[in-house]
């Protein structure tokens, strides 16, 4: 798996590419999560070269849903692969991202 | 042609392990649904298993086979680490707002959403689930 960080307007954007497994998954969750706690509360994901994503992966983005809620904000996902989308769907906590 | 891979419980094998299931699902020509679902069974278990059991004993295994026969996946995963009953784990805690959601059970959930069909038995010390997965026509 493959992070670029950068800035977007007043947010960041990251584009992650590969597997987010047990093995990777938790390299996004603190990256982003440490940029919450910095205060940037404008977050968008770019998953258009995310093929596959296990519950580790969904952990970390249940964990970064909720830190942001806690500021009433929400996460953007951009570009989610069919397959991907499916299982966030399975997972039910697909309503709390703003996909585009 | 069946896969069979014999691993240590330890997350430095996993990798491994995934690389190879998922190059067999390559050389199996399945397609993204199919291959998606073999990768999430095997992924799923391993890291329980190591999460919850990881051992260097010489003889601490997980096993997996796995083999297509008239257009069904069979998916055996095996390991000897205590009994533990995968169908019985309940499904994650899901809240009705954001911060009640618990991130725990999540992969079984979604592997027991994902395959036709998925059995436990405990036998000879060894924990055997095993799945079946009708592959997309």
């Amino acid at each position: 798996m493959e992070i670029r960080q950068m800035k977007q307007n007043d947010g960041l954007l990251f584009i992650v590419k590969g597997r987010l497994d047990t093995q990777t998954s938790p390299e996004l969750g603190d990256k982003v999560l440490e940029c919450i706690a910095q205060g940037n509360k404008n977050i968008t994901i770019d998953m258009a070269e995310v093929d596959y994503v296990s519950s580790a992966g969904l952990r970390a983005f249940l964990l970064i849903a909720k830190k942001l809620n806690e500021m009433n904000e929400r996460p953007t996902i951009l570009s989610m692969q069919p397959k991907v989308q499916e299982v966030f769907r399975i997972s039910g906590f697909i309503d709390f991202f703003n996909l585009q | 042609m069946a896969l069979e891979i014999r691993i240590k419980p330890q997350h430095e094998e996993l990798p491994s392990l995934a690389q190879q299931v998922e190059d067999w699902c390559s050389e199996q020509e399945l397609d993204v649904d199919d291959t998606y679902a073999v990768m999430l069974a095997v992924e799923e278990l391993s890291s329980n298993t190591v999460a919850h059991a990881p051992s260097t004993d010489d003889d601490a295994f997980i096993r997996v086979r796995i083999e297509i026969k008239s257009g069904v996946i069979y998916i055996q995963y095996a390991d000897n680490a205590p009994a533990f009953n995968p169908l019985e784990s309940e499904d994650p805690d899901r809240g009705a707002s954001l911060e009640d959601w618990k991130v725990g059970g999540l992969g079984l959930f979604l592997l027991k959403k994902m395959l036709d069909s998925m059995d436990y038995e405990y036998k000879d010390q060894t924990n055997i689930i095993s799945m079946t997965k009708k592959m997309e026509a």
